[in-house]
Formats: C-alpha cells, structure tokens, sequence
C-alpha cells in the first residue's frame, strides 16, 4: 500500500471520521443497524398540521428539538452534532482546533414564515400587512437575530467558530447534489496541498410547510401516504416520487499521509470524484444521459480505475419515474453487460431523500458498505420495472465483497457528481 | 468561448448566489389575512398551495443562475454554487485560481449576480442594523450603512498557456487571492487585511499600486477598513460601493473585472469621496489590490497585476 503519492502522484484522501442522522436515528451504530434490518424512518407529519396537503408523510428529524420551528436552526443543531461524531471518531486536532478547512453542503437559507410572523407581529399593523411593515419592524432594532440566523454564511460561520476549521468556510449549494459536492471540494482542496485534513459536512432540515408543497407542485413528492414507510419506492414500477426527508453526515478527510502519519484508523478512502453539469432543463436530465454517463465515467477515471473494478452502486435512486429511469440509463451506459449484476440499492427506499445532505449521508452509508461488507437493501421493490433490470438487494441486506463502490448525486439545475469510495488505498 | 461548445463543456464555473426572490404580494396577502383565520396554519397550507409559482420558487434555488447559464450558454465542465454573501464571492474566485494553479482546471466562469431592490432583502440587512437611510452619501463619508446595489460580474479565468494556444488576449494576471473568517473580535478585521496585504506585497513595494475596496458602509468593518488603509497612505483608494451600491456576493468578481479594466487603460478611474480618504491619482498603475470586507463576516483581498 505505497499510496502516499497515488494516482498522479497527487495525495490520497482518506476518511478517519464519520458521523451521520437521519430519521432512522442519531450515529453511525443506530442507523447502520437499522439500515441493514430494512426498517424505514418515513413517518406522518406531526410538525405542522397536513390539512390540504397531497402529501403527508416525510423523514423528519423529530428527536432534535427546535422550538419555534426554523429549518436553518435544525440544519445547524444536526451538523454540529454529526461533526462531533466524526471529529470524536478521528481523534484529529484538539477540542475547538481542527486542523484544516470546512466544506459545508447547506440548503439556501431563506427568511422563514415564523421570522416573517415576529416580524408582522411587531410592525403594530392592525387591518393589512404588507413588507413594508416587515420593514418598519426589522428597522426598529428588535430583530437582529433574524439578520444572522437569515445569512447564508452563518450555519458554516456557527461551525467554524465551534470546531476552530482554518480559513474561510465554504457553503455550497449544488442541489440534491450538495452533499457530494462538499466532500469533492474538500477532496481537491487536500489534494492541491493546501491542507492535510478536511471537514466536510451535509446538512439538511427542509421539512417545513413552505418547502413541502413546492415540491409537492413540481409532482416530485410520493403522495403514497399510507402507510408512510412504504411510500419511497426506488426502482419499483409503482414508484411514485420521493419522500422528503432531513439528515446530516459529517467526514473527517486527511491525506493518506497525515493519517499514517498520526496512527489514525483509516475508514475509507475518496478514491474519486466526477463531475458533469447538463444544459438541457433546469429539472429534467438530457433524454441521452450524456452528462449523467460523464459524470460517472469522471469519477471512475480520476480514481484510476475502470468500470469492471466497481463492485456496488449507492444510486442517486430517489423513486421519482424520471430520475430512476435516466440513472438507468446512465448505468447501463457506463457498465454495458455488468449493469445487470452489479448490487445498486437505494438508501432512500427507508431514510427518504435528505436534499442538501444526500450526498454525504450516502457517503457514509457507502463507507460503511465497505467497512461492513454488507449491502443494504432497496426496500418496498415488491412490483420490479422490467425498464429498469438492476440487482437492487430487493428488500433485505446480503453480505458482499466490496473494493470499490460508487455514489451518484444528481440535483436540480443539472448538477451530476459522483464519488467513488474504496476499502484501501490502491 | 461564446458559441465554442468544446471549450464551453471543459469550462469551471463556480458561481457566488444568494436566493431568488419571493412573490411578496402572496407573502403580504398571507401574512395580512392568517391571523383572521380560524385555523392559522392550514390556511397557510391552503393559500402556499394554490398561490406559489413553480417557475419563481425554483428560482430560489441558489444553484438555478448556475444552472440557468449551463442551459443558456452550455457550460458544463462543472458547476458549483457557494453561498454566504460577501465571502462566498471571495472563495468563488479562490477556489477557481487554486484549481488552475494546481492543474485541475484551465478555464473557469466564475462570479455571481445581485438584485438590490428585493424588499425582503433590504429588510433583512436592516434587521442587522447594516442599512444606510437617506440621505445617500459615498461610503467613506457614512457614519454607517450600506446602500445595496444591483449587478452582477463574471470573469473568465484561464491558465496562461491554455489562453495563448487558443490565441485569447490576457486581461489581466490574478496573482492571488485570499480569505480570512473571525468572529470579529474588535481590530480583527483590520490585523486580517494587515496580514493579507503583506501577503501580496512581501516586499512593501508600493509604487504603481491602488486599492478597489470593497467597502461596504457596515459597521464596525468599514471603520476597520479605513483605518488599515491610512497605513497605505501613499496608495490611492476607490470604493465602489460609493457609486453602484453594494450587491454582497458579486462585489469582489465585480471589483476585480473594475480592476482588470483599470489595469489595462493604465488609468484608474476619478474618487467618489470628499472625506480624504480617496484622492486624485494619475499616476501610472501596474498592480491592484481588491479587497473585500464583508458586512457581517468574511475577509478577503486579490491582488491583479498588468500583463507584461
């Protein structure tokens, strides 16, 4: 294993630390367990009332309070606890002084109705209020926690400032692709030199009123309400959308190096990352899949290996009818023949789609793929898509011999990436 | 580049975006008619579903410029949106030089754009206090407050030699970029463009050499600022804020295009700024540093030469 160099003598990255929530529960233990019993965490809405709503069920992370409801403060409260999981793991740096830049896939923040409700409140306005009373309001002095809690930089800047992350941190938005994105950034940034050590962390706590019935009027959501747990169907011929859901994942990246170097167990390693942006629509994949093959054919190719070295598939697999359709395509694109037997099973089938988080969430999963050697399932596959002939792991988890394994990530705006993981440096 | 789809599929674009607007007539019938309801929240349910716009609400997806210009102009080699105001437009250009100095890219669309009459956005940076009320004056003679503008900026940034095979004219060399956070205990903003000044200037070489700053009217930063810049004494100073207002995350994109421009009439442009710290300079001008202050967080500072 002389990977100290690696492929074009650039560095290796290594992952030392994980952490990660979902509606399934807090840790890397609760959720691997669930994960692999095939147990969902889609459950009804309780957070607010589901009267008039298409769709009523979600992966909420109702086991951390945040009271009055703001998706950004959840968004927060989770990250932090998903990067203490992983930095705790590693062992890296000393408490508040982690050696190295943060990367965050965060979902744009946005003033939220119950900031707007304190603020109609103390406008005094009695008959009609319009912004301009907003206005008045947040002018008097009263609501400057608004201003902060609202900046796009304060989760990342909250982060920062807790965990001692060196240099400016960044917030990336790519989408449902984020998550991914955020752990690539960190990935270039170690392999340029400018840093032994990484935090990258994905977070995601979208499920208020506002962002459910946008979703809910592009048709992406599964109005398959009951029961809750069987609504996210990826793959299947019945499936009918995804499931909205929140999370957080944290990875602790170093050089393979640094990591050697300081005796540090080493979990994984970023053998790749592939990226490709499509022109064709701002929801919709080119109908050739030309960059969702690209993407995957970049991630492949930047670790050095070729599509006969992957052994398993964590999909993008949201259980909408376009996105598994085109990520067939794509995959039966890139692997020809092997597409049939190659394992590629959907953790959305029971944590639900995590938005911004996605990507680092199946990050960690995939990680823990590989340290397991275990694949979980693709639950609710009760009605199979001849379209689609893929081994999902149909419904329960199955031991396997994993080297190499492949995430994808595709978000609105034509963002592809993928990540390719490995069980040991090459 | 415009039109070349080969080189348009291998260009980098990292944008620097905040969110798209709202519908602020629903927001404003919502808010002024749910407290009247029996039962606040499913009307707030009822009146979302059958009022929002998927065209407008996509739009608040910070991600959806960069896609917008991927389906309008083709670009694809990747895409990558960085959200966080001042600072996010500072990282933008960052990143997008370290991957080309490092390799990992040769040519990169980097920048952001701005709406400043967004009423929901002035309200928010009044909440913080950051808001300049009338009447306008130029940054350096406010007490305090930014005025917000609307703009927007790209630069096309490209390896040198992958610029001179394709027979492209170089605008300008971007020598460095830089960026710092705190939480911005009193003096830390100025010891931050102390330390990223000598940086970029390690041998205190001066001659030839402006500040465009980005300034934003904000306090204490801007106080902050000033005074950094009164230990450059010799070094004339613009800000542009004075003149098109303040747009957060395309400033520093903006600025550095200003800059490039500059460089290469030779020739800085007039000061706006009665209050001493800008002044008349026509001297000649080879180098130019931008800073980037931001008005709640985030440091940063580029530093453009002339292409000899």
């Amino acid at each position: 294993m002389a990977a100290a160099g690696g492929n074009n003598g650039r560095p290796v990255v290594v992952v030392t630390g994980m952490g990660v929530i979902t509606s399934l529960g807090a840790g890397k233990a609760e959720n691997w367990t669930k994960l692999t019993a095939g147990e969902s965490g889609i459950h009804r809405i309780t957070r607010f009332p589901n009267e008039g709503l298409k769709t009523t069920i979600a992966g909420s992370v109702d086991f951390v309070p945040v009271e009055p409801f703001c998706s950004t403060e959840l968004g927060e409260r989770m990250a932090t606890m998903v990067a203490e999981e992983a930095i705790g793991e590693s062992g890296i740096g000393s408490k508040s002084d982690f050696p190295g830049p943060l990367f965050l896939a965060v979902a744009p923040v946005e003033i939220e109705w119950p900031h707007r409700d304190v603020l109609a409140a103390g406008s005094g306005a009695n008959d009609t209020v319009g912004y301009g009373d907003l206005w008045r309001a947040s002018a008097s002095g009263r609501f400057r926690a608004i201003h902060e809690r609202c900046q796009f930089a304060s989760v990342a800047e909250h982060l920062a400032e807790r965990f001692g992350t060196k240099g400016s941190p960044i917030s990336v938005s790519t989408a449902c692709s984020s998550g991914a994105s955020a752990i690539q950034l960190g990935v270039e940034a170690i392999r340029r030199g400018e840093a032994d050590a990484a935090l990258c962390i994905g977070t995601d706590g979208s499920v208020n009123a506002e962002s459910l019935i946008r979703f809910s009027l592009l048709s992406a959501l599964s109005t398959a309400n009951d029961p809750p747990q069987a609504a996210a169907k990826p793959f299947s011929k019945n499936r009918d959308g995804f499931v909205m859901a929140e999370g957080a994942a944290a990875l602790v990246l170093e050089s393979y190096a640094a990591a050697t170097a300081r005796g540090a167990k080493i979990l994984g390693v970023l053998a790749g990352c592939g990226e490709m942006a499509d022109s064709f629509h701002r929801t919709r994949s080119s109908p050739d899949g030309k960059a969702i093959i690209g993407c995957i054919r970049n991630a492949i190719a930047d670790a050095g290996l070729t599509p006969d070295d992957i052994d398993y598939i964590n999909p993008h697999g949201t259980g909408t009818p376009e996105n598994d359709k085109m990520e067939y395509l794509g995959v039966s694109s890139v692997f020809g023949e092997r597409a049939r037997s190659i394992p590629i099973s959907s953790n959305k089938s029971m944590v639900g789609h995590t938005l911004s988080a996605a990507g680092t969430v199946e990050a960690v999963f995939t990680l823990l793929t590989l340290q397991h050697q275990r694949l979980p399932p693709t639950i609710n596959y009760k009605v199979p898509d001849p379209a689609i002939p893929l081994d999902v792991v149909p419904n329960t988890a199955r031991d396997a011999k994993v080297r190499h394994a492949l995430s994808n990530s595709f978000g609105f705006g034509g963002q592809n990436v993928s990540l390719l993981m490995s069980r040991e440096p090459a | 580049m415009k039109g070349n789809a080969e080189l348009l599929a291998r260009t980098d674009m990292i944008v620097a975006a905040g969110g798209g607007e709202r519908d602020v007539a629903v927001d404003a019938a919502i808010l002024t008619n749910k407290p009247k309801s029996a039962n606040p929240e499913a009307f707030l349910n009822e009146r979302l579903m059958s009022d929002l716009r998927p065209t407008l609400f996509l739009a608040q997806l910070s991600n959806l410029l960069a896609g917008n210009i991927s389906i309008v102009h083709g670009v694809t080699g990747s895409s990558r949106t960085f959200m966080g105001e001042e600072a996010a437009g500072v990282d933008a250009v960052r990143v997008a030089l370290a991957r080309i100095e490092a390799g990992q890219s040769e040519l990169a669309l980097v920048g952001g754009s701005h709406n400043g009459e967004r009423e929901d956005l002035l309200l928010l940076y009044d909440a913080g206090g950051h808001m300049l009320h009338a009447p306008f004056q130029p940054v350096w003679e406010r007490r305090s407050g930014m005025v917000l503008g609307s703009l927007g900026a790209f630069l096309v940034l490209e390896a040198r030699g992958h610029a001179e095979a394709r027979n492209a004219k170089p605008l300008a060399r971007l020598a460095r970029v830089l960026s710092e956070r705190s939480a911005r205990p009193p003096g830390a903003v100025s010891a931050a463009l102390t330390r990223m000044w000598q940086t970029l200037t390690p041998h205190g070489a001066r001659a030839g050499m402006a500040v465009i700053s980005g300034a934003t009217g904000a306090q204490p930063a801007t106080n902050e600022e000033r005074a950094w810049l009164k230990s450059l004494a010799e070094v004339p100073v613009r800000a542009t804020g004075s003149r098109v207002g303040h747009g957060l995350e395309p400033q520093f994109s903006m600025n550095i295009a200003l800059a490039t421009l500059a460089l290469g009439r030779e020739k800085l442009f007039p000061p706006a700024d009665s209050s001493g710290v800008e002044r008349e300079y026509e001297g000649p001008l080879e180098r130019v540093a931008v800073t980037a202050v931001g008005h709640w967080r985030g440091e940063g500072m580029a530093l453009v030469e002339a292409v000899t």
